[in-house]
């Protein structure tokens, strides 16, 4: 199907959201709550776009593109004054919440924000509740380790009880979709520690190079979902070129 | 017993009719939340089990009424749901001489059997005694909170036993049923719900046929499972009509539901109904469980080859889950979040399946619609909201409670007719509708006529029916607040606006409570409200500013003088005001012995007086005084 974006004709397929159509033709909609891994989810709102149809002159609509599906003969335009009103109140917000995250800083920065201009809220650390990690670990890892207690303003991410989760594997996968950084996962001494989960876990060697690789459990977990060994798993990903190329060399394949 | 055909429940119908018809006194004990409360179960008890004492003829179900008995019939005395008329509970009703006594208590009992029952005279000091005239009213005819009203939803509110089928039964329940089953085609039922003209109760106003007609429509073009959904989680502040109709009707709920899920294709509905709820649930579930027996639910219902049942499902205690795709992921077990509906649920509803969801009070007008016809509803209301509504009056009004009026009758006459005017003779402020989606009016525009599309015209909004009234001695900028408070604690945080928006609001408006507000925070709540209602995800958040919003456009002047002036004109907001004693003083010392932080000072018999920087404005001083002799400004 074909619909314009900011005036320029694009080519969308069925079930793509106004988005994913944009980022393909590299136009850029600013967003804070997107990962290519997971179901879009609207809910920073930052990245509204208006759309309108020539089919009927005289409407227009705001909406959210990450969920907005591709219709065709839509007309796109991802900004104008109430877009950029809205994006830069929804940064202003989110800068009283977290006036030290980089990413939403950058982003007023762009709005020509420095600083909040709402009372500064109380609140512990730099998350923006896009859910993202909670998202990742339930329906992409499958661990449920983390969830979401609470609601509104008191929203809040962490195990169960704010007791370190006992399904908790320690891949850090939250932490590598996590837009602000505030989940930080340490691996010093042997160990790895996720402060913001309350979990430790040992760290598994590489036996060739002494490497840590990841924790017992991460290994485990992958283990029982893919046809590969243990002896491949606790290698070191630099050690892994090294075995294949022994493998094929013995045994004439992979 | 188990209707196996149509024939069978018509017989069981003409019994049960047969035995009313015997009874000599018909004893309805209001039974909804309020009287309960009230000791209401105590009462009825107490009253089936004195007449026997007395050797009255007494029944407490209506089967056994039936067949030959003395001296001119049984009384049939049972409880039953809310009568409506809240204020002035517990209530017992009696007919057919239309007898209502008021505020009843246990001592009561002796003499309403003995004088009334047995004696067939009035009690007339439990008589509703009207505030205007002081007149001793006899029942619900000479009553002006209920002859004003129409009612159609609450119509066998209060006037059945909610937990017996065969009550319902007599009083024409199942008739609508049998006639969609036996008279209509599914798409016939559908046209009759579009012809009434009806739309959703809940508060959105939708035409809950062209609902239908689109949720047949995605079902016929992408297959699926069908749903029903009873949306029971009602939770604006002020509003119990769906407790009500559950408590009172149960059997309505799940017959307008069997209707719509046999018009609709459905064999599978769930009632979602709030967890402070419990006697409507127990009522519900106990009249699905009956219903379930005697063949009217489960599979193969009165032999028609149609199925169709129904699960009930507690809420969490949420209020966004009364918003319909966070109903459903509830529903799903899912936590209750909203989602974008730009794929409407009526094709991707509970369990990504077609799915219809109604309010309570939608779906106990269905009945009515399918017996008596789309014409009959589309005869009462406007030309664009037809049929009747219910609300609770609740507030600075005489009569609380619960009311249903033809759509497009005034406030006024809602407020002054109906709830006999503003408490204690104070002047009336505002109206506010809509629960926290709403808005609050003035009395300039008392005169409008209660429609979906006139209340949202003037800046509030139907909502589900709550009608909190407000006189003089509330503060706008506090309503507001309050409002916006409850809000914070309801807003799921799924979304940015609504999360972040709300405190920030909230933080505005303390300001100007507190006196600290300048004149640009006024432009501030707009340019926020603003975003707040074009990005926000849901309902919820969209309309969240609308209490603040509605009052900045009426009352304007109370926002201006707590900013400018530091006056809170109700006498509400803490910093604002001070308490003074004024010459009224009769010297009694009961408010020097009430306050809690010693501040007022005087003695016996002379003028006291409080002293401003120890006062914390509690109001203990003013609500004990009885010379009217402590001033707020």
């Amino acid at each position: 199907m074909l619909l314009t974006i900011d005036d320029t004709r694009v080519e969308a397929r069925e079930g793509q959201t106004l988005w994913e159509v944009a980022a393909e033709n590299g136009i850029e909609i600013p967003t804070l709550c997107h990962h290519e891994a997971l179901e879009p989810r609207g809910a920073c709102r930052i990245c509204m776009v208006e759309i309108s149809n020539p089919k009927w002159p005289g409407w227009s609509r705001l909406v959210t593109s990450c969920v907005y599906p591709a219709e065709p003969g839509l007309v796109v335009r991802t900004n104008n004054d109430e877009i950029h009103e809205i994006r830069r109140t929804i940064v202003d917000l989110l800068m009283a919440r977290c006036p030290e995250t980089g990413p939403v800083l950058e982003l007023g920065a762009k709005y020509g924000l420095t600083e909040s201009s709402f009372v500064k809220r109380e609140q512990d650390d730099n998350c923006i509740l896009c859910g993202l990690c909670v998202r990742t670990c339930e329906d992409v890892i499958g661990a449920c380790a983390i969830g979401v207690s609470g609601r509104g303003a008191i929203k809040k991410v962490g195990p169960a009880f704010g007791v370190g989760s006992k399904t908790c594997i320690g891949c850090g996968a939250c932490a590598h979709v996590c837009p602000t950084g505030c989940i930080q996962v340490i691996d010093e001494g042997g160990k790895r520690r996720i402060p913001r989960w309350g979990v430790e876990f040992e760290l598994v060697r590489c036996p060739e190079s002494g490497m840590p690789v990841s924790t017992r459990e991460h290994i485990e977990f992958v283990r029982k979902r893919v046809s590969v060994g243990r002896e491949v798993l606790e290698t070191a990903p630099e050690m892994k070129r090294k075995f294949y190329a022994r493998k094929v060399a013995s045994e004439g394949h992979m | 017993m188990r209707f196996e055909s149509i024939q069978q429940l018509d017989e069981r119908r003409a019994f049960l009719r047969d035995a009313r018809g015997r009874v000599k006194h018909r004893v309805i004990v209001c039974a909804g939340t309020g009287c309960v409360a009230g000791g209401a179960f105590e009462i009825c008890a107490e009253i089936i089990r004195q007449a026997r004492e007395a050797g009255l003829d007494v029944e407490a179900e209506l089967a056994p009424c039936g067949g030959e008995h003395e001296n001119g019939g049984p009384d049939y005395v049972s409880a039953s749901g809310c009568h409506g008329f809240c204020q002035v509970g517990p209530l017992v009703h009696i007919t057919p001489e239309d007898v209502l006594y008021t505020r009843v208590k246990l001592e009561d009992v002796p003499a309403i059997v003995t004088r009334t029952l047995a004696g067939g005279q009035v009690i007339d000091d439990l008589l509703f005694v009207d505030p205007a005239s002081g007149e001793h009213q006899k029942g619900r005819e000479d009553i002006s909170f209920y002859n004003k009203q129409h009612r159609v939803a609450l119509e066998a509110c209060g006037v059945i036993d909610p937990e017996s089928l065969d009550d319902y039964l007599a009083h024409g329940g199942y008739a609508p049923l049998v006639k969609a089953l036996t008279s209509m085609t599914p798409e016939q039922v559908v046209a009759e719900v579009e012809g009434s003209g009806l739309r959703g109760r809940g508060g959105g106003g939708f035409p809950t046929g062209r609902k239908w007609r689109s949720a047949i429509k995605a079902r016929d073009a992408h297959g699926g499972t069908m749903y029903v959904i009873c949306n029971g989680d009602e939770g604006d502040p002020g509003a119990f009509m769906d407790r009500s109709i559950m408590e009172g009707d149960p059997f309505k709920v799940v017959e307008g539901m069997t209707i719509g899920a046999f018009a609709l294709g459905s064999a599978h509905g769930y009632i979602y109904v709030r967890h402070e709820y419990p006697l409507a649930v127990k009522r519900l579930r106990k009249a699905i469980d009956a219903a379930r027996t005697a063949g009217l639910l489960g599979d193969d219902i009165l032999g028609t080859g149609f199925s169709f049942d129904i699960r009930i499902n507690r809420g969490g205690g949420a209020f966004v889950c009364g918003e319909s795709s966070a109903l459903m992921r509830s529903l799903e077990g899912q936590m209750g979040e909203p989602r974008p509906k730009y794929v409407h649920s009526t094709e991707k509803g509970l369990y990504e399946q077609p799915t219809v969801l109604n309010n309570v009070e939608s779906w106990v007008s269905i009945p009515p619609i399918i017996e008596k016809g789309a014409g009959w509803f589309a005869g009462m209301g406007t030309e664009k909201s037809k049929g009747t509504k219910a609300f609770s009056l609740v507030g600075k009004v005489n009569n609380t409670g619960l009311v249903e009026v033809p759509m497009g009758v005034t406030m006024r006459e809602i407020i002054f007719d109906i709830g006999g005017g503003i408490i204690g003779g104070q002047k009336f402020k505002a109206v506010q509708t809509g629960g926290p989606s709403g808005g609050c009016l003035p009395e300039s525009l008392l005169d409008t006529p209660v429609d979906f599309d006139t209340l949202t015209a003037a800046g509030s909004m139907m909502g589900s029916g709550g009608m909190i009234v407000m006189d003089e001695r509330n503060c706008m900028v506090d309503v507001a607040k309050y409002f916006v408070n409850f809000l914070i604690q309801e807003s799921c945080g799924k979304c940015v606006p609504c999360r972040e928006g709300l405190p920030q609001l909230h933080a505005i408006l303390s300001r100007i409570c507190e006196g600290t507000a300048v004149a640009e925070d006024i432009g501030r709540i707009h340019a926020l409200a603003r975003v707040m209602e074009t990005a926000s995800l849901c309902a919820l958040g969209k309309t969240s500013a609308y209490p603040v919003l509605s009052t900045l456009k009426y009352f304007m002047h109370e926002y201006e003088e707590h900013i400018r002036d530091h006056r809170c004109a109700g006498g509400v907001c803490k910093a604002l005001i001070t308490y003074s004693v004024n010459d009224n003083c009769t010297g009694c010392l009961l408010c020097k012995k009430a306050c809690p932080v010693e501040a007022i000072t005087g003695e016996k018999k002379k003028k006291h007086a409080i002293d401003p920087g120890i006062c914390t404005r509690c109001g203990v001083c003013e609500s004990v005084c009885n010379d009217n002799a402590i001033t707020v400004e």
